[in-house]
C-alpha cells in the first residue's frame, strides 16, 4: 500500500501552468494508490487547458480503476464543470 | 476616473498572455461586479489562447492585440492575431464529449458569451457578454 495522495495546486490551472501541473500529478499518482484528490483551495480559475489536465487524471486514474477527487472549487468552477458536463466524471466535494 | 477600456498588445507565448491576464484581472476587478468576474476573465483567456495557439501557432514573433471595452452594461472584446487564421467548425461550439481531453475553448466562448463573431478568416475574434447586476461604481 502505497497510500492516498493530495495534489494542491498553488494558483490557477491556466495555460501558462499546466504542464508543471501535469509532471506533479504524474508523479504523485504513480507514488500513490486509491482516490486522488486535488486540492482547489487556491485555485481561482481554470481554462479548458486546465479541464483538459483533468479530464487526462481522470483517464489516467481510470486505467488503474482510481477515481479522481475534486474538492474546495468555488462556485464559478463548479458551474464550469457542469456547464462542460465534467462533474458527473469527478468526485465533487 | 476610470479607464473604461483595457488594450494590449503581446508576443504570441504563453508567458506574455499570463502577464497580460494578471492585468486584465485587476482592471477586470475594479470594473465588473464579482458574479460576473469569472466569466469576463475566462472568456479573455479561451480567446488569446486561440489567438496564440491555432491563430498564430505558438510563433512569438506574431503579435497578438487585445482590446476590452466597457459600454453600458455590456462588455466587448476584440483579439486579433498575425497567423494565418482558424476555422472554427460548427461542432466546436458543442459540448465535447468524454474522454477527448481538447478542443473546449471555443465551447466556452459560446456558453459564457452573448455574441461571438470570428473575422477575416478567423485572425479577430469579437465578443461581447451583458454584465447582470451592473458595472462597479
Amino acid at each position: 500500500m502505497k497510500g492516498a495522495a493530495i495534489y494542491a495546486p498553488h494558483g490557477d490551472l491556466v495555460v501558462a501552468t499546466v504542464l508543471k501541473a501535469k509532471e506533479d500529478i504524474k508523479a504523485l499518482i504513480a507514488d500513490s494508490d486509491g482516490d486522488f484528490t486535488i486540492d482547489f483551495v487556491d485555485v481561482e480559475m481554470i481554462d479548458s487547458k486546465g479541464l483538459g489536465l483533468l479530464i487526462a487524471t481522470c483517464n489516467s486514474l481510470s486505467a488503474e480503476g482510481r477515481r479522481l477527487r475534486i474538492t474546495h472549487a468555488n462556485a464559478d468552477i463548479v458551474e464550469l464543470f457542469q456547464t462542460m458536463r465534467l462533474d458527473k466524471h469527478f468526485l465533487l466535494e | 476616473m476610470k479607464d473604461e477600456s483595457f488594450e494590449s498588445d503581446i508576443q504570441a507565448d504563453p508567458t506574455e498572455a499570463e502577464r497580460l491576464m494578471r492585468g486584465l484581472r485587476g482592471w477586470i476587478a475594479q470594473r465588473i461586479n464579482p458574479n460576473e468576474r469569472f466569466a469576463v476573465e475566462l472568456l479573455c483567456r479561451e480567446a488569446v489562447a486561440n489567438a496564440i495557439e491555432h491563430g498564430s501557432r505558438n510563433d512569438p514573433s506574431k503579435r497578438v492585440r487585445v482590446s476590452v471595452a466597457l459600454m453600458g452594461n455590456e462588455v466587448s472584446c476584440l483579439i486579433e492575431d498575425e497567423g494565418g487564421g482558424f476555422i472554427c467548425s460548427p461542432a466546436d461550439w458543442f459540448v465535447q464529449t468524454w474522454p477527448g481531453e481538447q478542443g473546449r475553448g471555443i465551447t466556452i466562448l459560446g456558453h459564457y458569451a452573448d455574441r461571438v463573431l470570428f473575422e477575416e478568416g478567423g485572425r479577430i475574434v469579437r465578443f461581447s457578454k451583458r454584465i447582470r447586476g451592473g458595472i462597479e461604481q
